[in-house]
C-alpha cells in the first residue's frame, strides 16, 4: 500500500515533467484559434496574395531576417495576420516579424516582466509611452538613433531643418539620444469651438467672440430650450474650465511662454487668467449652463447629452463634429455641427490664443539592443520607406485594389468595404490589414477619409489668422533627478489645485474674493510650488541656452 | 427539520427572507442591466434611457462582436484552456489527495508541510516568469494551464473529504482483492462526487476568469482567452481624447459591446451551475465538520 501510494505521488511529479518539457510547438492552441478566424484570414490572405502578386516588389535583400515585434493592442484591434504589412515587410525588405501582441491597459507589467526576463523582442512598433521608452533607453535596453537618422532621408524630409532639430531637442533623452523614430504630426491645431450650427441658423443665434457674449448666448439656449446643458463638458474639472482657460490666455496649467508677452509662466494654476476663467465657469455651473454633475461626469454621460439633442456648444476637438452629428441625428435629422475658426477670447482687441500643437507626435518605433545590424538597417529602411509618398499611402491607405481605389480626379478613396463615417460605417477598419499602426506620417487621403481632414482645416484658419495667437513650445530640459522630483511635486500640487479649483466653480469659496484666493495660492505653496516652479524655471533658462 | 411556529421564529424567517430578497436584487439588477443594454440600439444606449428592459431591441452589438473574429476565438481559446486545465487540475489534485489522506503514508507529514508552505509563500511574478520561459513553456498553452496544476487550497479541502471516508471501505476491497488503484477508481472517487463537482466548478471558474497569465505568457494575441479581451474592452472603452477611426459608428455603442461582451463571458457559467448545484451545496460542506 505504501508503495503504491509513493507511486502515485512519483506518477503525479512525472506527469507534470513531462509535460513541463514541451517545446514552444504550440500547434494544438493554434488549431483552436485558427478555426474560429480561418475563413476570414483565408478571403484576406487570398486578397492580400492576389495583389502582392500583381504588385510584386522584389526585394534587394537576399536573405530573410526574422525578428521579434512588440505590438501594443488597444482595446481589440488586433490585424488579421498575415497582415498587408507582413506581406510588405517580406516583400520589399525581407523581413519576417514574429509578432508579440502587448495590451496597452498592461504595458507596464508586461514590459517589465519582459525586460527582467530579457524575453524582450528586437523591434517595439510604435509604442506610445515615451516616458518609458525615454527610460528604457536611458537603461541600455534601445539603440541611440541620432548616428543612423542620416540614413534616413526621406524620414528627415518629413520636416525643416529648424523643426527637425526642434524635434530633436523634444524628443531625446536626458542622455542627448533619440530612443525612438517621431512621427510627424499633420496638423498643427486640434481644438476651437464646436457648435450646433442648424440650431443657431434656426434662432438667430450668434457665435460669442467674448466671454460675456458667450454667456449671453447661454442664457439665450437655456432659456429657449430648458432641458437642454447649453455647454457640456467631458467630465472633470480641468475640462470644464477649459475653454474659458483657453480665452483668458493660459495656454496650460502648468508651465507655458505667454503668447503675448513672451514671459516664461512657471504654472497657470496661479495666474490671474485661470482665476477669472474661474469666476466664469462658476457663474455658468451656478446658471444651469454646464453639466451639474460634471465632477463625476463620463463619457457616457457626456454622450448621453448630445443623443438627446441637449447639447450645443463646446470647446473641443473640430472632428468631434462628425461624432456628435452622428449622436444627435437619431433625436435631430436636419443637425449640423461645425467649428468656429477663432476662440473665445477675454480681450477681443488683441485677438485670441489657440493651443499651437508640435510638429511631431511622440511616438514611433524602437529597436533595442537585441536587434543585428542588418536587422537595424532594414528596419530603418523600413521606417523611411514608409516616410515617402509612396510608403505612407501603403501604412494609411493600403493596397490599391484591395484597400483602396483611385478615383478619376486622383484622390484615392477606401473601397465599399472599408470603413467610412457615411459610406459604410461599420466597415472593416484599417487596423484589420496591418494598417496605420506604425505609420511615421498621415496622408492626406486618410485623413479626409477618415473625418480627420477638419484638422488640417482648422491649422489652417489659425495659421492664415493673424489674431491668432499661440504660446511658442519649448524643450524642458531637466537632470533625471529633477524630473523625479518634479513629477511628485506636480502630483501633490494637481491634487490641491484640484481641490481648490472644485470649490471655486461649485460656489463653496468665491474666486472673486482676495483671501479665499490667497488661501488657494498658500495651499499650493505648501504642496511644493515654490521649489517646483525654481526646477521649471531652471528647465526653461537651460532650453534658452 | 422542525419548522418554528413561534412569533420569534417566523419573524426571524420574515427577516431572513426579506435580507435574501435584497441580496437576490443586489445581484440580480446589475445582471439584468448588463443584458438589457446588450439587447438595446446604440441610440437609447447613448441618451442613456436603458434600465432594466432593452430599448429598441437591438442585436447589433453581438453582430459586431461575433464578426470581428476576436471575441468568437478568444472564447474557445477559453474553453479550451478551461477544459484542459481543468482536467489536468483534477487528475493531480484527486490523485495526491488521496495518498495523503491516509495515515499510513510514508513521510505524510513532511508532505503535508511542504505543500502547506506554497499557501504562503510564493516566488512572485518574475522568478514565476523565468521558471516557466526556462521550462519552455513560455507562448504554450502549458504555461496556463501547468503553473497551477494543482492548487494547495483546493488540494486540503480534496483530501480532509477523503480523510472521512470509512478505512474499512478500503479494508473490505482489498479483502476481495482490489489492489490500490481499483479502490481509488472504483470506490474512492464514486463516493467523492459532490466534493469532485465542488473542486471541479473551484477549477473551472478559476481558469475561465484568468486573464493575467494569458497577457504575460502568450506573445499572440489571437491566443487570449475571453476574459484577457473583455479587460481590454473594459478597462480601455473609455473614449480617446481625440476621435478615433472607428468611434463614429451609429449602430454599435461602445457600452453595447462592453455589455454584450460581457454577457458572452458569463452564459457558460450560468449554464453549468445548475447542473452541478446538487453536488454543489453538499460539496462546499466539506471541511467544515470533522467526524
Amino acid at each position: 500500500m505504501k508503495k503504491l501510494m509513493s507511486l502515485l505521488l512519483i506518477a503525479c511529479m512525472l506527469v507534470t515533467m513531462v509535460a513541463c518539457s514541451g517545446t514552444d510547438d504550440s500547434s494544438s492552441q493554434a488549431e483552436t484559434s485558427q478555426s474560429a478566424t480561418s475563413q476570414a484570414e483565408e478571403s484576406q490572405a487570398e486578397t492580400s496574395g492576389d495583389a502582392s502578386a500583381e504588385d510584386s516588389v522584389a526585394s534587394e535583400y537576399a536573405d530573410t531576417i526574422t525578428m521579434g515585434a512588440l505590438y501594443e493592442v488597444s482595446k481589440d484591434r488586433i490585424p488579421d495576420r498575415p497582415s498587408l504589412v507582413d506581406d510588405m515587410l517580406k516583400e520589399r525588405f525581407n523581413v519576417v516579424l514574429e509578432w508579440n501582441d502587448i495590451q496597452n491597459s498592461a504595458f507596464n507589467d508586461v514590459i517589465n516582466t519582459m525586460l527582467a526576463s530579457e524575453e524582450y523582442p528586437e523591434v517595439f512598433w510604435n509604442l506610445n509611452h515615451e516616458t518609458e521608452v525615454k527610460n528604457m533607453g536611458l537603461d541600455g535596453y534601445l539603440v541611440a538613433l541620432n548616428d543612423y537618422l542620416d540614413s534616413m532621408p526621406d524620414y528627415k524630409a518629413l520636416w525643416s531643418e529648424e523643426d527637425f532639430q526642434t524635434m530633436l531637442e523634444f524628443c531625446s533623452a536626458s542622455d542627448g539620444n533619440l530612443y525612438y523614430t517621431p512621427t510627424q504630426n499633420y496638423r498643427s491645431a486640434s481644438m476651437s469651438w464646436i457648435y450646433r450650427k442648424s440650431a443657431f441658423d434656426a434662432n438667430g443665434w450668434e457665435l460669442p467672440t467674448t466671454p460675456e457674449e458667450l454667456y449671453d448666448l447661454l442664457t439665450q439656449i437655456k432659456a429657449a430650450d430648458p432641458e437642454s446643458v447649453p455647454m457640456p463638458t467631458r467630465g472633470g474639472w480641468k475640462n470644464a474650465i477649459q475653454g474659458m482657460r483657453v480665452a483668458y490666455d493660459v495656454t496650460s496649467l502648468e508651465s507655458y511662454v505667454d503668447a503675448y508677452t513672451g514671459e516664461f509662466v512657471p504654472y497657470g494654476y496661479t495666474t490671474d487668467g485661470l482665476r477669472e476663467a474661474l469666476r466664469w465657469t462658476n457663474i455658468f455651473y451656478e446658471d444651469g449652463l454646464i453639466d451639474p454633475e460634471f465632477v463625476t461626469g463620463d463619457d457616457n454621460q457626456w454622450t448621453s447629452f448630445y443623443a438627446n439633442g441637449q447639447a450645443y456648444i463646446e470647446y473641443q476637438y473640430v472632428e468631434r463634429t462628425v461624432w456628435a452629428e452622428t449622436n444627435m441625428s437619431p433625436v435631430d435629422a436636419e443637425v449640423d455641427w461645425e467649428f468656429t475658426d477663432y476662440n473665445v477670447s477675454s480681450d477681443d482687441n488683441e485677438g485670441y490664443l489657440y493651443e499651437h500643437e508640435n510638429t511631431f507626435f511622440p511616438y514611433g518605433y524602437s529597436f533595442t539592443d537585441k536587434i543585428s545590424d542588418e536587422g537595424l538597417t532594414r528596419m530603418l529602411d523600413w521606417c523611411n520607406w514608409i516616410s515617402t509618398d509612396e510608403g505612407a499611402t501603403f501604412m494609411c491607405m493600403g493596397v490599391e485594389g484591395v484597400t483602396y481605389q483611385v478615383n478619376d480626379d486622383g484622390t484615392l478613396q477606401f473601397m465599399d468595404h472599408m470603413y467610412h463615417d457615411t459610406r459604410n460605417p461599420e466597415g472593416e477598419q484599417p487596423w484589420k490589414y496591418g494598417m496605420y499602426m506604425g505609420i511615421l506620417r498621415q496622408t492626406e487621403d486618410y485623413t479626409r477619409e477618415v473625418g480627420k481632414d477638419t484638422n488640417i482645416t482648422i491649422s489652417e484658419e489659425f495659421a492664415a489668422d493673424s489674431n491668432a495667437h499661440y504660446s511658442p513650445a519649448y524643450p524642458e530640459q531637466y537632470t533625471t533627478e529633477e524630473e523625479s522630483r518634479l513629477a511628485e511635486l506636480d502630483t501633490q500640487i494637481e491634487d490641491m489645485a484640484g481641490e481648490y479649483i472644485l470649490r471655486f466653480i461649485m460656489g463653496e469659496l468665491d474666486v472673486t474674493d482676495d483671501n479665499a484666493w490667497n488661501e488657494y495660492l498658500a495651499a499650493l505653496d505648501n504642496a511644493g510650488l515654490q521649489e517646483a516652479s525654481e526646477i521649471r524655471t531652471n528647465g526653461y533658462n537651460a532650453s534658452q541656452e | 427539520m422542525v419548522r418554528d411556529r413561534s412569533l420569534s421564529g417566523k419573524t426571524f424567517t420574515v427577516v431572513v427572507h426579506v435580507v435574501m430578497l435584497f441580496v437576490l436584487l443586489v445581484t440580480l439588477l446589475p445582471v439584468i442591466h448588463v443584458l438589457s443594454i446588450s439587447f438595446s440600439s446604440a441610440a437609447a444606449i447613448n441618451r442613456g434611457e436603458v434600465g432594466l428592459w432593452p430599448v429598441e431591441l437591438s442585436v447589433s452589438a453581438y453582430t459586431a462582436i461575433f464578426s470581428t473574429g476576436n471575441v468568437p476565438r478568444s472564447f474557445f481559446n477559453s474553453v479550451y484552456y478551461t477544459v484542459l486545465g481543468t482536467v489536468i487540475n483534477m487528475v493531480l489534485t484527486t490523485m495526491m489527495a488521496y495518498p495523503l489522506s491516509r495515515p499510513h503514508l510514508t513521510f505524510r507529514k513532511f508532505y503535508n508541510v511542504l505543500i502547506l508552505i506554497t499557501m504562503f509563500f510564493s516566488g512572485g511574478l518574475i522568478p514565476t516568469f523565468l521558471t516557466v520561459r526556462n521550462l519552455g513553456l513560455y507562448d504554450t498553452v502549458w504555461a496556463i494551464v501547468l503553473p497551477g496544476a494543482i492548487s494547495t487550497w483546493n488540494l486540503i479541502i480534496m483530501r480532509t473529504f477523503f480523510m472521512n471516508l470509512p478505512v474499512e471501505l478500503e479494508e473490505s476491497a482489498q479483502l476481495d482483492g482490489a489492489n490500490d488503484l481499483t479502490i481509488f477508481s472504483r470506490i474512492i472517487l464514486p463516493l467523492s462526487k459532490a466534493s469532485i463537482a465542488t473542486i471541479t466548478l473551484f477549477y473551472a471558474v478559476s481558469h475561465w476568469n484568468n486573464w493575467f497569465n494569458a497577457m504575460i505568457y502568450f506573445k499572440s494575441s489571437k491566443s487570449y482567452p475571453l476574459q484577457t479581451i473583455l479587460r481590454s474592452i473594459v478597462i480601455n472603452n473609455e473614449m480617446s481624447e481625440e476621435m478615433q477611426v472607428d468611434e463614429v459608428i451609429d449602430s454599435v455603442s461602445a457600452e453595447g459591446i462592453k455589455y454584450s461582451t460581457l454577457v458572452v463571458s458569463m452564459v457558460p457559467m450560468l449554464v453549468v451551475y445548475p447542473f452541478i448545484q446538487k453536488y454543489f451545496v453538499k460539496g462546499v460542506m466539506i471541511g467544515s465538520l470533522k467526524g
